[in-house]
């Protein structure tokens, strides 16, 4: 579906990125973690097209992201950026609407056949009740969820998320990953930026952990979290646990004492 | 389609409302004119009229009628409606409801163009397209000023921008006081006084040079609506649903700078009319700019038209520069959106 391919992205003389490489295949999940600063949404951005590169090239479906008209590439990927504060003073309806652009010629009006497609999406996420609402008089966790209808409503193959969580407490994380892995079911293929390790666990096929600007480690969730290399990224002492019910580990964060020395002092050992 | 239907509907009603202050427009001032003949007069001029209507005007009233006070409204509209569709595109492309061409310095721009022409060479090479021309030029200095003092670490901020805004009026205005002062004599009151912003002792040739450009802006600016729209998501969402964001706003702020310079060059500085328009506008028939951009310049036409019908009437038979009446109520209508954007409502 996507390929990078030796990226580098470089904001004056330091570099964000390096040597980025990895392929995500059709139907697949990946959460990319790492500390702050590790360069996450930038990734995101590259893969979206939205991020000028210095070096490497981005591929989707074999071909360079950079050849697309944006309209094209629109019809086969959406990314749902993060965003603190809506000033939009659309209803839920017309922001959905909005998905149909990459399909429509100027002077043209939504078909049915769009109209379908944004009732179907917004049906999906839950939100076709708030659909006369408008988008800054909604709670966050309906935003959300009305963001998410928008970018379903693209009909993407890839689907790009930057912190989807982040405004949501707990169900309303859990209720987003888990629209997004019924969505997968239907062939979806997604990348997220995630905070939260033990989420991203169970929501992802494969996490890719970055490290300043590199790829520490790309893995299925067990095999990162049995890494050291995730507690030298995040400088914190992490145990994994198996719970329950739960095919997947997931992990116990505990302050790790080189880590905090390193962080706190930045001075010799006592 | 809903969208087309609430259009004919707001439509209809604003066309409806604009045939009235016509006829309000063409009636008062320091001869009044009644209601039924102006109106007669408009209904028999247009196409098969004469059928309907049986001439009840006299010979005066006519006189005054077709060389004064219809050419002054047909302007008014054409200025308000070129003001209000600018007013539409800043407000879009920078998804800032604070917005307009007066105070981005948009108009003052293209207020020191057009003096500078009309002070010292007004008959160049381009004849009577000459002076719109230069202050087009101007309007596009001051903008570009604008953004790059507004630019502070790659985001335009409500705040920074409307200081820069300050800033370049202000720059502005000292040019225009040294392009006043450098004048011939003769020429400094004819100056000042369009500067007011005036609609007055213009001919039908001072808005018929307005309809090509008006019509220009209202063609690209409503056929980028569904842009302006995906702008609402932001320049990054805007981006991922397909939209070329950079090309799109310099499409747009061009093109939006042109019609203010336009009517700039032809009516002066008349302020509000693009921020307070596209306001009411939007916060009545809602923010889907295809409804938005053809609707709120109708309403910046019926707007200015009445607003100079007051001007004339209200301390008859002196007259009020436009621009002042404008003000009145823009003002007011300014510092309540800056108190609603403070407390983070907007």
């Amino acid at each position: 579906m996507i390929r990078l391919q030796q990226v580098s992205v470089m904001s004056g003389k330091d570099p964000v990125l390096q040597n980025v490489s990895f392929h995500l295949g059709k139907g697949e999940s990946l959460g990319i973690i790492g500390p702050n600063g590790a360069g996450k949404s930038t990734l995101l951005r590259v893969m979206g097209g939205h991020q000028p590169m210095d070096r490497g090239e981005v591929l989707v479906e074999g071909q360079s992201i950079a050849s697309f008209h944006r309209k094209e590439l629109a019809g086969r990927l959406a990314f749902m950026p993060q965003i603190a504060q809506v000033e939009s003073q659309f209803t839920a309806y017309q922001t959905v609407l909005l998905a149909r652009y990459p399909f429509l010629k100027r002077w043209q009006m939504e078909s049915e056949r769009d109209q379908a497609i944004c009732r179907q999406s917004m049906e999906r996420t839950c939100t076709w009740h708030l659909r006369d609402r408008r988008l800054d008089e909604v709670s966050g966790g309906e935003r959300q969820r009305i963001l998410l209808a928008q970018v379903l409503a693209q009909e993407p193959q890839l689907l790009l998320l930057d912190e989807p969580t982040t405004y949501l407490d707990l169900f309303h994380q859990i209720e987003l990953l888990s629209l997004l892995k019924q969505e997968q079911k239907r062939g979806l293929t997604w990348a997220a930026v995630l905070h939260d390790l033990n989420l991203a666990a169970q929501y992802c096929d494969r996490l890719l952990l970055l490290r300043q600007g590199e790829v520490a480690m790309l893995d299925v969730p067990r095999r990162v979290f049995q890494s050291k290399r995730l507690e030298e990224a995040f400088g914190v002492q992490i145990t994994m646990v198996d719970v329950p019910n739960l095919s997947v580990p997931q992990v116990v964060v505990t302050p790790s004492n080189a880590g905090l020395h390193t962080k706190i002092s930045g001075s010799a050992a006592p | 389609m809903k969208t087309g239907r609430s259009l004919i509907a707001w439509g209809s009603v604003l066309l409806a409302v604009m045939t009235f202050s016509i006829g309000i427009g063409v009636s008062v001032g320091s001869t009044t004119i009644p209601l039924s003949h102006s109106l007669a007069y408009i209904i028999h001029h247009l196409p098969f009229g004469d059928w309907i209507i049986t001439p009840n005007w006299t010979e005066t009233e006519a006189t005054i009628l077709a060389k004064i006070r219809l050419p002054r409204v047909f302007l008014g509209l054409l200025v308000g409606a070129s003001l209000s569709l600018a007013g539409v595109a800043f407000q879009g492309v920078l998804r800032n409801p604070l917005a307009d061409p007066y105070i981005l310095g948009v108009s003052a721009g293209a207020s020191v163009g057009a003096a500078i022409m009309l002070a010292f060479g007004a008959n160049l090479a381009l004849g009577i397209l000459t002076v719109p021309l230069v202050s087009f030029l101007g309007a596009l200095v001051s903008i570009v000023l604008v953004f790059w003092l507004g630019r502070m670490d790659h985001q335009l901020r409500t705040e920074t921008l409307i200081l820069a805004g300050v800033v370049v009026n202000s720059f502005l205005g000292a040019i225009l006081t040294f392009t006043l002062t450098m004048v011939p004599g003769n020429k400094t009151q004819q100056i000042v006084l369009w500067l007011l912003g005036s609609l007055s002792l213009r001919d039908w040739k001072s808005g018929i040079i307005l309809i090509p450009f008006f019509l220009l802006g209202l063609f690209v600016i409503w056929a980028f609506s569904r842009e302006l729209n995906a702008l609402t998501m932001g320049e990054r969402g805007a981006s991922s649903l397909g939209v070329q964001v950079e090309r799109t706003k310099w499409v747009l702020l061009l093109t939006a700078s042109l019609v203010t310079a336009v009517a700039v060059s032809t009516a002066g500085i008349i302020g509000f009319v693009g921020l307070v328009i596209p306001h009411v506008t939007r916060s009545v028939v809602g923010p889907d700019h295809r409804l938005l951009t053809p609707l709120a310049a109708l309403a910046g036409g019926i707007f200015l038209v009445l607003c100079d019908a007051l001007a004339r009437s209200l301390f008859s038979p002196l007259e009020l520069s436009i621009g002042v009446v404008t003000a009145m109520i823009g003002a007011p209508f300014f510092a309540w959106q800056l108190h609603r954007s403070k407390r983070g409502s907007v």
